[in-house]
């Protein structure tokens, strides 16, 4: 199938990857965090205790919570920046038959989403992208009737790369960022991962 | 990217695709890769450029110009910085082509014209920011896009691409 030469080029670097021991080889490169040295400090022992525990909450959840905060955010701008883009389709299609049918290269299986079929979106094609490096499904669709197009990126739900996202089935709510003037909601749903663009609702109202 | 570590696995999957596509083998792009991380944290003074991808990139690309100048595979096409080339980096743009042939052209292209390709396409450079990046002048990167197309356009009149392409 003709492709843009640009498109061909990205298509043919994003089927290189590193496998997962390559990573944790390089991964493990990486310098290593100083340990803390303990001095011992002559108080009261609960005291010290309660020092050390909340030392440990701080040290451990502190990076862990920027870490999930950064990666959503860098979802959200890759996804924005997409959907800015808005490049040539790959596949037209209505049904997501022809979704599955065109994206046969992908590890996972693209799916409806319920929370996208509760929105009465209706699918207009998609195209091979990636999501934070991993390969994903960028689809097209729109509220039928509507000329506003919104972004759905679809890919595996790998929780060593996006950390933790809420997870329809588990009852969260979709997470919604803000970026470059759009609304980008984020969950997990029947194992993957699903970012939606949208305009902010008081923008919508024509 | 000050924000961004260049061991977070994106940006490690980013860097192996730029070797990949200097060294045309996955093994060796990992071996490139795996020897800038180790230099660039051999000594303090490059620690300080840990999350700076272009930094990483220059030592991949010396390493690689050292080592393919050891075993004289290095391309010794002259590009003529001076020459006038009525041509930019839009002139790929409406270039059309088929993945299959794509791979055919890949095997023809010397290792700085697939790097050219790389900024132009993946990292979505103008000719300026790619001579920014590789330190050349841009009239060199100018010269290799129109030695790319030349490429292209022979290869499509010797009859061998499929014929999924258009220019």
């Amino acid at each position: 199938m003709n492709k843009p030469l640009k498109q061909s080029i990205v298509d043919k670097l994003e089927s290189y990857s590193l496998n997962d021991e390559q990573l944790q080889k390089l991964e493990s490169l990486a310098p290593q965090p100083v340990p803390e040295t303990v001095h011992r400090i002559p108080v009261f022992p609960y005291v010290i205790a309660g020092a050390v525990a909340a030392f440990l909450l701080v040290f451990f959840l502190t990076p862990l919570l920027i870490e999930q905060g950064d990666m959503r955010e860098r979802i959200a701008m890759e996804v924005a920046k997409n959907h800015i883009k808005l490049k040539p389709l790959e596949v037209e299609t209505s049904s997501i038959n022809g979704i599955r049918d065109y994206f046969e290269k992908l590890d996972f299986v693209p799916l409806n989403s319920k929370l996208v079929s509760q929105s009465g979106l209706e699918l207009i094609g998609g195209r091979y992208c990636s999501l934070q490096g991993i390969t994903a499904a960028q689809l097209r669709v729109r509220k039928p009737g509507s000329s506003d197009v919104q972004t759905l990126y679809q890919t595996e739900y790998r929780k060593d790369v996006f950390k933790n996202m809420p997870v329809m089935e588990e009852g969260d709510e979709p997470l919604e960022l803000f970026v470059k003037g759009i609304k980008v909601k984020i969950w997990v749903e029947k194992g993957l991962l699903f970012a939606l663009t949208e305009l902010p609702e008081n923008d919508n109202q024509k | 990217m000050s924000d961004v570590s260049i061991f977070d696995r994106p940006v490690l999957q980013r860097l192996f695709r730029y070797g990949c596509t200097l060294c045309n083998n996955q093994d060796d792009a990992y071996d490139l890769l795996q020897y800038a991380l180790e230099k660039i944290l051999q000594n303090q003074s490059s620690r300080q450029h840990a999350s700076d991808l272009a930094y990483v990139r220059a030592i991949m690309r010396n390493r690689f110009i050292d080592e393919y100048r050891r075993s004289n595979r290095f391309p010794e096409q002259s590009y003529d910085d001076n020459s006038t080339v009525a041509m930019d980096e839009t002139s790929l743009e409406d270039m059309v082509i088929a993945q299959v042939d794509l791979e055919i052209v890949w095997e023809i292209l010397d290792p700085f014209e697939r790097e050219i390709l790389y900024y132009w396409a993946v990292e979505e450079m103008t000719a300026q920011e790619i001579s920014s990046q590789i330190d050349v002048p841009r009239g060199t990167v100018l010269s290799r896009i129109y030695r790319v197309r030349k490429k292209i356009e022979s290869e499509i009149g010797s009859g061998r691409l499929s014929g999924g392409y258009k220019l």
